[in-house]
């Protein structure tokens, strides 16, 4: 099923054929969707079992509710809406495994990040690049995940009040360094 | 869609899980709208195990969906096991709850009119739950029971939640049909402890006899000794304080019942009426 001719429709298109239950333009947006979710969500969720859970859940989520988009922004911003939001649930349920997320202390920012973070974010990317990791992860849940503070909680496995504080030192170290 | 795109050896970084996270997010934001970049990172997940994941979203996908009491009962915290069990009972139907209150809506429409039918109604109360109890074993109308038999699950398991499930259902439509009783709030509640006896009773009987034989002989000798009663008049007999007390303990007695011969005996769900 995943290798056949590329499909003509776009994402949108598809989303509205899936709302009309066709198994065709589903097939063809797991095809294009799935692994940039596995990806993405990997990186916040050490269990490849879970991970792949959540994954399934996401799918039978926007087979059942494709007709509940609101065609505006992208699809794929819209199926990352789905799949954090099952990911933190997930998360909830099965706590306590990890920590406070996979860190990637120690890690020097690189030439190349510093020219991707220019372009994408700016002067705020290398902003960003300078926080300590704890207080990134929440920048990276709440603003670049688009979580609630409650959702960033439970995804980070921290007090939805330490959410608050950590984001409160986040916003004040990068005014200082972008003022 | 944005002009530049990710260089695919950073695609490949990331999609490995090994780039610092500034760039990580970058690369994030930008395969968001960009598909020709996540075209590029389909190549490097392992395709086998997203033709798994692809066989289990087909395979829910495709299964029923689970109705609105089930999913509500999971909710709350129920076993999906149970959940199914007491949705699939065919007495929390529709039209079996609507007959139900149908018929002890007409009681107590008819305790309205005329004081004498208030006694029919107490007669007519406990009956609507152990016909629920009854009706939800009975082989015609039971929906799982070819499964029932074939599957080695606890008989009294089965029967004590379907019991719960129908008496939890019932139970509130009687109370509600006896808040429209005329006079004093005795008769709203005087059937409480009878039906609870009744059912317990005939919950005793099911290790010698099936579900709906044991509620139809309970049910009988209710209506053999309320019936009389209630024409002479003497509806103290099977409602009164004395007798509430016998049904309360005919109703532990049942229990306690049940629960000695609880490895003895099997319940006989088998071949009900």
């Amino acid at each position: 099923m995943l290798r056949r001719p590329p499909d003509p429709r776009d994402d949108a298109q598809l989303l509205a054929a899936i709302a009309g239950r066709d198994r065709e333009a589903f097939a063809e947006l797991y095809r294009r969707h799935l692994p940039w979710l596995l990806v993405r969500l990997g990186r916040r969720c050490a269990s490849p079992e879970l991970l792949d859970e959540v994954v399934q859940d996401t799918f039978v989520a926007v087979w059942r509710s494709a007709g509940r988009w609101d065609r505006r922004g992208e699809v794929a911003a819209w199926i990352w809406g789905i799949g954090i939001r099952r990911l933190v649930d997930a998360l909830r349920r099965t706590r306590p495994p990890a920590g406070e997320l996979i860190e990637f202390a120690g890690v020097e920012t690189s030439a190349e990040e510093h020219v991707l973070l220019a372009v994408q974010y700016g002067d705020v990317g290398a902003a960003l690049a300078s926080l300590s990791p704890e207080l990134r992860a929440v920048v990276q849940a709440t603003v670049l995940d688009g979580l609630t503070t409650r959702e960033a909680a439970r995804l980070l496995g921290i007090p939805p009040g330490t959410v608050k504080t950590r984001m409160m030192r986040a916003r004040a170290q990068m005014r200082e360094r972008l003022a | 869609m944005t002009a530049w795109h990710l260089d695919p050896e950073a695609i490949r970084r990331y999609a490995r899980g090994s780039v610092p996270p500034g760039l990580a997010a970058s690369a994030e934001a930008h395969l968001m709208g960009c598909a020709t970049c996540r075209e590029v990172i389909g190549a490097l997940v392992d395709p086998r195990r997203a033709e798994a994941i692809w066989h289990e979203v087909a395979d829910r996908v495709d299964a029923p969906r689970r109705s609105g009491p089930e999913r509500m009962l999971v909710r709350l915290g129920a076993g999906e096991a149970t959940a199914r069990l007491v949705a699939a009972t065919p007495t929390l139907r529709g039209p079996w709850l609507l007959a139900v209150a149908g018929v002890l809506a007409l009681a107590a429409w008819a305790a309205q009119v005329d004081d004498r039918f208030l006694l029919m109604f107490l007669v007519v109360a406990p009956l609507g739950p152990l016909a629920g109890v009854a009706g939800a074993f009975a082989g015609g109308l039971d929906p799982t029971r070819e499964i029932g038999l074939a599957t080695p699950y606890s008989g009294l398991r089965l029967l004590l939640i379907r019991t719960v499930a129908v008496l939890a259902v019932t139970t509130p439509i009687v109370a509600l049909a006896g808040l429209a009783l005329p006079g004093s709030w005795w008769p709203a509640v005087a059937w409480l402890l009878p039906t609870a006896g009744l059912t317990g009773a005939a919950l005793a009987l099911t290790s010698r006899l099936t579900p709906v034989v044991a509620v139809g002989v309970v049910a009988t000798a209710w209506l053999l000794v309320t019936a009389p009663a209630a024409v002479a008049g003497r509806a103290d007999l099977a409602f009164g304080p004395g007798a509430q007390v016998v049904w309360l303990a005919v109703a532990l007695g049942g229990g306690l019942g049940l629960a000695v011969t609880r490895n003895a005996v099997s319940i006989k769900l088998g071949r009900s009426a």
